[in-house]
């Protein structure tokens, strides 16, 4: 048994429990479960790490997330012992420099980070990718790993609305935000996600950290009878809104299994796909003035265009490497809702879960 | 007194037992939930000075039977305090309108996330929190837990699950809780009050409006010096005439903008009406780039008769004090219409 330095609470019943959890503010609101000493006992001998050991410090608070700090939130959570590697994988991917997580958990934009978690492991520890991917399908590996990472995130780094967060409005994904990618022998007609976003191999898992700030879901009619042209073109408007006009935000495009089987099916490649969503999602000069002012040319597209060109067309997407491509859900209505998320602030970080389930 | 309940009861089991049994019994859509015991349930009820088998309506699709005793298992389960509850009723009586469609709601691959919008003097007295975060996860119990129980009443009683009764496609990252409180008039919001415009309510009533929203999207008004117009322009871009609702929460920096110039929240709402783009699926590559003002005076078919396009956009405002880029929140409709009810309850 591994030995637990955190304060212990005794014999209290669970209703004094609940109250003591809202007072002291170890949760976001929601329920959470007491981390008893079995819970967290038992999450720390499944991955064999000492208690005592850093995962890393979590901004804003700088809090040290510990093994055993990990493990009581895991268990809080709800997680089985086996579902911790993967929480571990993602506080670790958190904390690469270029995710930025201190401006992710302060920001007015209110981001919060989304799992993505793809390879063998989906299909192992039985994620669910299908109906209801995004949240709330009753699955309690896709629940309680989101909710894990939320946690660690509120009670290590203390991203807490006005105090040391100040997100204008928050995001609905701040409780629980993580979505599975469909196996490539289930629906997905395309390379993996850590292979095309990370250039891990095939037979990889992993996570990738995603700081999500907008959210959308829009029917994009793929089920119905239009050109491959037009389908495009309805993504593309999906991306080029104004309000969704900013610079360097990475796009991530969460396609329904239809909707990728229709651009497979025509010889499409995930790369084509989305290089032809870059060349049709953008906006003229006139429009783009609109969201600033047209009294100064310091906006981040004032040098990619002739600024005094009101016709000119400015990408939404500047870079083949801010927009990527996810396959999961359902299998839709002719409809076939997408998800189109936008980040704010950091950049998406990928990495390997290095762990073995037996 | 104890009020007679007439569920299931399990014997003692520590609280990791419990866990483990509210997963295999499809208690939970996912995240923790707390034991129901008998005592939480209880002191609701008794709070409430309800008898626990009245009936407050029976949920589609699987038309479960929401008595008040079902109610506070569920709510206990999502930590509710007993003074909580009658916004939770009230919510699932909102849900029962002809109008809001909870069948389609509930089942469509849209896969909207009804999301509970909190009016008027309740939202002060219950302690509810509209500030930054007021979206979710900002630690107020209040908020959290009244969303909380609206999902696990759907979730056990009307069985709305992914691969069972429900097809939708994602669902919606609000389907774990989904609730605004609206910023009251002497703290920050310059309008009339979201149920005195939705619903003709008197400004003293405290509401509940559950709105089926399929989408939550951040959008940005602008920043630095863009005019008011270029505002409304910006806005109006991500909005598309077509069949389903929108609402546009604006935090109270820009709402604020926007009424000391003398607007009323009818005047802003007409506007981007009127600058809102044309039917979604006019849009094609040919008319990427036109965007047509719309003048037109369309009426849309819903379950209740057609309704004045001109309306179905709806204003509110919460949120904190905003950075510059100015964040709002578009949501959209899948199926139905928001129903407004007025919370028949006086907290003492």
């Amino acid at each position: 048994m591994a030995k637990l330095t955190t304060k212990t609470f005794q014999g209290m019943d669970i209703d004094d429990f609940a109250n003591l959890a809202y007072q002291e503010g170890w949760s976001d609101g929601l329920p959470v479960l007491p981390p008893t000493e079995k819970r967290v006992g038992e999450i720390l001998n499944y991955v064999g790490r000492d208690s005592s050991e850093v995962v890393g410090v979590i901004p804003p608070g700088e809090g040290v997330a510990t093994m055993e700090e990990v493990a009581l939130n895991c268990a809080m959570a709800g997680c089985k012992p086996e579902y911790v590697p993967i929480v571990i994988a993602a506080v670790q991917a958190m904390l690469a420099d270029e995710f930025q997580l201190s401006q992710v958990q302060t920001s007015a934009a209110g981001a919060v980070p989304c799992a993505i978690i793809s390879g063998p492991v989906v299909k192992h520890l039985g994620l669910n990718y299908d109906r209801g991917a995004a949240s709330g399908d009753g699955t309690r590996v896709n629940g309680t790993i989101g909710r894990a990472i939320a946690l660690i995130l509120w009670n290590c780094g203390l991203g807490r609305a006005e105090r040391l967060s100040h997100a204008t409005f928050g995001h609905l994904g701040k409780y629980c935000f993580l979505l599975a990618e469909r196996p490539p022998d289930d629906g997905n007609p395309w390379e993996q996600f850590h292979v095309s976003e990370a250039g891990l191999k095939p037979e990889d898992s992993a996570i990738t950290m995603f700081p999500a700030g907008r959210h959308e879901q829009i029917g994009t009619g793929a089920g119905l009878q239009q050109s491959l042209d037009d389908l495009v073109t309805r993504f593309a408007r999906g991306f080029d809104r104004l309000g969704h006009m900013h610079e360097d935000t990475h796009k991530l495009s969460v396609m329904n299994p239809l909707a990728s089987q229709v651009f497979a099916d025509a010889g499409w490649s995930k790369k084509q796909v989305r290089d032809a969503m870059i060349e049709k999602a953008q906006r003229t000069v006139r429009d783009l003035k609109k969201t600033g002012g047209s009294a100064t040319k310091s906006y981040w597209w004032a040098d990619l265009v002739d600024f005094d060109n009101d016709d000119a067309l400015i990408p939404a997407i500047t870079s083949p490497e801010f927009l990527s491509i996810l396959v999961s859900g359902g299998w839709p209505s002719p409809g076939a809702n997408c998800l189109f998320i936008d980040s704010a602030h950091g950049a998406m970080v990928t990495r390997k879960i290095d762990w073995q389930w037996q | 007194m104890a009020a007679t309940l007439v569920s299931n009861t399990y014997e003692p089991m520590d609280v990791d037992e419990f866990t483990d049994l509210a997963y295999s019994k499809g208690w939970t859509d996912g995240l923790p939930v707390f034991p129901p015991t008998e005592k939480a349930v209880t002191a609701m009820i008794d709070y409430l000075g309800k008898d626990p088998g009245e009936v407050v309506g029976v949920l589609s699709p699987a038309e479960g039977i929401a008595t008040i005793e079902k109610i506070a298992i569920n709510c206990a389960m999502a930590g509710c305090k007993p003074e909580y509850v009658p916004v939770v009723i009230t919510a699932i009586q909102a849900m029962l309108a002809e109008e809001f469609e909870l069948m389609r709601v509930n089942s469509t691959t849209g896969g909207p996330a009804p999301a509970a919008i909190i009016s008027g003097p309740v939202v002060k007295e219950l302690g509810m929190h509209y500030g930054e975060g007021a979206v979710a996860g900002s630690g107020n119990r209040v908020n959290a837990s009244i969303g909380r129980a609206i999902r696990l009443v759907l979730w056990n009683i009307a069985q709305s699950r992914p691969g069972a009764l429900s097809a939708s496609t994602f669902g919606h990252i609000g389907r774990i809780s989904y609730v605004m409180a609206e910023r009251p008039p002497d703290d920050g919001n310059p309008w009339e009050q979201f149920h005195v415009t939705a619903a003709d309510l008197d400004p003293e009533d405290s509401a509940v409006t559950m709105y089926p929203s399929r989408t939550q999207d951040q959008i940005s008004a602008g920043v630095g010096g863009n005019s008011l117009a270029d505002k409304v322009d910006v806005l109006a871009d991500s909005i598309t005439l077509g069949s389903f609702q929108k609402m546009l929460v604006l935090n109270p920096h820009i709402a604020n903008a926007f009424a000391e110039a003398g607007w009323s929240k009818q005047d802003f709402r007409d506007a981007i009406m009127e600058r809102a783009n044309p039917w979604f699926r006019a849009v094609t590559t040919e008319t990427l780039h036109e965007r047509k003002d719309y003048t037109g005076q369309l009426t849309m078919p819903s379950a209740t008769g057609p309704r004045p396009v001109r309306e179905e956009l709806h204003v509110l405002v919460t949120g904190g004090w905003s950075a510059s880029p100015g964040y709002c929140l578009r949501l959209v409709t899948a199926h139905g219409q928001q129903a407004t009810r007025k919370i028949e309850w006086k907290w003492e």
